[in-house]
């Protein structure tokens, strides 16, 4: 029996990226789901993907950050299989890498947009579909830029800061109707949209930091997702489970080692192998 | 369906009774081979055979954390039964329920040994081992206390801030290794060794202030303990899983 067996589960950006591989490894443990996305290529040829390993799956399209768009979201997956247990809040987008004081203020309102008036109008039409059934399931994906600094991107790090916010406030108001709210904080992931859209020069120090001198692959954040959204979870709310390889718990400083430690050690094994 | 543990060796610390009992028949079903230890050796025994009864693996070895010659002895178990050492789950705990002023040495002392050295004894001794097989994985039982403060345990509180440092730096210099190292932060759970000689109106603050106003249960504290011993949780290392109901969100 799969982790999320009579589940129904909905994901924004689940056309593609995180959102995508979340989506079947979600149908794969039984869930319903609904693919929320912009675009409708995406979200169709990610549905399709789904039903063909046998998983169970709808398209839903629509832009999720005006009340329309997330009303319709919550509105079609009652329609298509009868009750909501669980939302992720995956779709987002970066900036364009700006500092500051050349940040245009276009681009901070798109950013906020997406990153949080996405997530916070997606909870507020589902969230009476959860009260009814008294139960239900909110999962935020924030960042390690929710958590800590990041470089030239004060847009996409305050959207991320702010995620974790209105999740918080989520599990505080709605624990007594059996619903609970989480986020994951990933580091950089590996081949998702997201980052092939960033230049390669401003990953790489991130990649670098980590314990594992690498990025996630979508799988691994996928899985932390799994876990805050089955049972298994269910005395965790209000939580932010970080998957980033220690990146937010070591010393900047012993970052910096670990990174000397990666180049002796890659040393140390071509030695080895002469 | 596939079982989460399949072919892993697993050490759980304190596993007669509690949340390391939980845990050790969670692992057992999930196909780990299972070494239980314990100072209760009738209580542990007895975890080892209910594991075996539901067709799981498992030993009882008796151990007393605070010994590194126990802590060496309980690898050298999991070796010789099981041929290697998966995964390490750190987990008796004891407190002292007095403020700082009625704290004896002596009761400040047994704290210390108990959560912090026992921990950092069987963690350099599984370690040891893990580096030998280029992998492993350590889990450390916190608490909310090792995140906030409460009242009247000071010498509980620090021990439990201590395990997450301690946990950290395991993750930091043993990274590269394959070696993963994680703690989970539960709420009180009722009814365990922990809490029994707590009166009801120290422990009823805590209650009312998680978000679910319940008390955890093991099983749900040892769920989380098998997602950061699986190998789902491939990319969570020096992380702090907070199980405490929201007692710490709000």
């Amino acid at each position: 029996m799969g982790r999320l067996e009579n589940k129904v589960a909905i994901i924004t950006g689940a056309g593609r990226g995180l959102g995508l591989t979340t989506a079947a490894l979600f149908a794969r443990e039984g869930a319903q789901v609904v693919i929320a996305d912009l675009d409708r290529d995406r979200a169709d040829h990610a549905t399709e993907s789904l039903a063909a390993e046998g998983g169970e799956a709808t398209a839903f399209v629509a832009d999720l950050s005006c009340p329309e768009g997330a009303e319709g979201m919550a509105a079609a997956a009652i329609r298509a299989y009868g009750r909501i247990d669980i939302l992720v809040n995956n779709a987002a987008r970066f900036g364009d890498g700006k500092p500051l004081a050349d940040m245009d203020p276009d681009v901070w309102d798109a950013v906020m947009r997406v990153n949080l008036r996405g997530p916070f109008l997606c909870s507020k039409y589902v969230l009476p579909h959860m009260q009814r059934q008294t139960s239900g399931n909110i999962v935020c994906v924030s960042s390690t830029s929710g958590v800590l600094s990041n470089e030239s991107g004060a847009d996409y790090n305050t959207s991320k800061h702010g995620l974790i916010g209105l999740m918080r406030c989520i599990a505080h108001d709605y624990s007594y109707d059996g619903i609970r709210a989480n986020a994951v904080a990933p580091g950089g992931m590996s081949g998702t949209p997201m980052m092939l859209e960033t230049p390669e020069e401003n990953l790489a120090p991130y990649a670098a930091q980590t314990a594992f001198a690498r990025f996630a692959r979508p799988e691994e954040v996928a899985n932390a997702i799994l876990f805050l959204a089955s049972d298994e979870a269910s005395y965790i709310t209000g939580t932010v489970l970080m998957v980033d390889a220690g990146l937010t718990a070591f010393h900047p400083s012993g970052r910096q080692l670990q990174k000397g430690q990666t180049a002796f050690l890659e040393n140390a094994k071509q030695g080895g192998s002469e | 369906m596939t079982k989460r543990l399949e072919n892993k060796v697993a050490i759980i610390t304190g596993g007669a009774n509690g949340l390391g009992r939980a845990t050790a028949e969670l692992f057992g079903r999930q196909g780990a081979s299972v070494v239980v230890t314990d100072i209760l050796d009738d209580l542990g025994e007895q975890v080892a055979a209910a594991i075996r009864s539901e067709g799981g693996s498992a030993v009882f070895a008796p151990a007393d954390v605070t010994s590194e010659v126990a802590a060496k002895r309980m690898v050298e178990v999991a070796v010789a039964e099981f041929g290697r050492l998966d995964i390490l789950m750190c987990n008796p705990g004891i407190q002292v329920e007095k403020r700082l002023p009625e704290t004896t040495e002596e009761e400040w002392d047994r704290v210390i040994e108990v959560n912090l050295k026992g921990p950092f004894l069987c963690s350099k001794h599984a370690l040891i081992q893990m580096q030998k097989q280029g992998s492993g994985n350590i889990i450390m039982v916190s608490s909310l206390s090792g995140i906030v403060s409460n009242a009247s345990q000071a010498s509980y509180n620090a021990s439990k801030h201590g395990v997450i440092g301690l946990c950290k730096c395991i993750a930091h210099d043993h990274a590269l290794e394959g070696i993963r190292a994680n703690v989970v932060c539960p709420g009180s759970m009722k009814d365990t060794a922990m809490t029994a000689g707590i009166p009801d109106e120290h422990l009823a603050p805590y209650l009312k202030a998680n978000l679910l106003e319940r008390w955890a249960a093991p099983a749900e504290i040892a769920n989380c303990a098998l997602f950061l011993a699986s190998d789902e949780s491939s990319f969570v290392t020096g992380a702090v899983l907070v199980a405490d109901g929201g007692y710490t969100t709000k």
